[in-house]
């Protein structure tokens, strides 16, 4: 073989090399995955709706998308389990909170308890009309 | 409008918390003489009724929700003042215990609703006929959800221009004012109509006890 018949061939290869790097190899497995699923107070998915998803402090997202119908974010954490979710819609509901993910489940952040919701809204109610209670005490006293 | 926290700049909520301090003094300010025997019961009674419409989500057309807010029977019963002082009181206990908007977000929040919200109620009731007050109130009713509203998306249309990274990814809430504007109103044109059929109807309530003057 020629040098010139070698330096073309060389070449051909490396060219090969090049076209099937912008090929897409697909495999198909199996993980377990944390699952993050968002509702509205009143038990509604908050579903098709943006969110972002940060390992701990980082500024750029480790996954970005759109929740799922059931408003679900899936993804796989690995052994990092100080994590950040943002979501968003486009009229102003959301959330920027951390979750802390553990080998058998994921915490949730406080304030996310929806089991709670009842009772916080009784004591709302309470805190209100007892300091209003207070005022009125104070008033009264002021009065001759 | 819950807006939670890390939705807003801390360029754009700093300022707010010194304009709304500046607010709740001007709004504190000779609130002894303005409550007595009878109005404190009423106020409590109201602003219990502010926070736990608030929490109630109203399934709206689009998959979305939404919430009454009772700015307008506050400021119906009270005038701006007290109720802007009710209102703050409402969001903060929102935000503290049910997580229901940011504390970041309470300047805005705040001022959108409790300010200009009782304020277009309160100058609606001003120019309200004696002889057909209804329509007055109901449009103040309704413009005290619309217009917090609008305040409102604007601010978080703003946010991705005033805080971005330096590739300029937005650091806080995404959308610009043409998105975010149309998606926060159109749900908010529903909602005003609702509170105002609940303002007229306190306001009925109100006059067949004689708590309007």
């Amino acid at each position: 073989m020629s040098n010139k018949a070698r330096y073309l061939f060389i070449l051909l290869m490396s060219y090969t090399s090049i076209v099937q790097s912008h090929g897409i190899d697909m495999s198909i497995g199996r993980a377990e995955a944390s699952i993050v699923t968002l509702r509205y107070h009143n038990n509604e998915p908050f579903a098709n709706v943006s969110y972002e998803l940060f390992v701990a402090e980082s500024k750029h997202p480790y996954q970005s998308g759109r929740t799922d119908a059931q408003g679900r974010v899936v993804f796989f954490p690995g052994s990092i389990r100080q994590w950040r979710i943002r979501v968003f819609s486009k009229d102003g509901h959301g959330t920027d909170t951390p979750l802390e993910v553990d080998t058998d489940s994921i915490s949730r952040n406080p304030g996310g308890e929806s089991v709670l919701t009842t009772a916080y809204l009784v004591l709302g109610i309470g805190i209100l009309l007892s300091g209003f209670g207070l005022l009125l005490l104070t008033v009264k006293r002021g009065k001759p | 409008m819950h807006i939670p926290d890390g939705f807003i700049a801390p360029q754009f909520y700093l300022p707010a918390y010194l304009v709304v301090g500046g607010a709740w003094m001007w709004a504190a300010r000779g609130i002894r003489r303005t409550l007595d025997e009878e109005t404190i019961p009423r106020l409590a009674v109201i602003t219990a009724l502010a926070y736990a419409i608030g929490l109630v989500m109203l399934p709206l057309p689009g998959g979305t929700s939404g919430h009454l807010l009772g700015i307008g029977v506050l400021a119906m019963l009270f005038g701006v003042r007290l109720a802007f002082l009710a209102y703050s009181l409402v969001l903060l206990l929102q935000a503290m215990l049910l997580g229901a908007g940011g504390i970041t977000a309470l300047p805005v929040n705040a001022l959108a609703v409790g300010l200009v919200g009782a304020s277009s109620m309160a100058l609606c009731i001003r120019w309200r006929s004696s002889r057909y007050p209804l329509p007055a109130i109901a449009v103040g009713a309704f413009l005290a959800v619309v217009l917090p509203a609008f305040l409102i998306a604007l601010v978080l249309g703003l946010q991705p221009i005033i805080a971005q990274q330096d590739d300029g990814t937005p650091l806080f809430f995404p959308f610009r004012s043409e998105i975010v504007v149309p998606a926060i109103m159109l749900p908010h044109l529903l909602i005003g109509i609702v509170e105002a059929v609940l303002t007229l109807a306190v306001w009925r309530y109100a006059c067949d006890r004689g708590w309007l003057h």
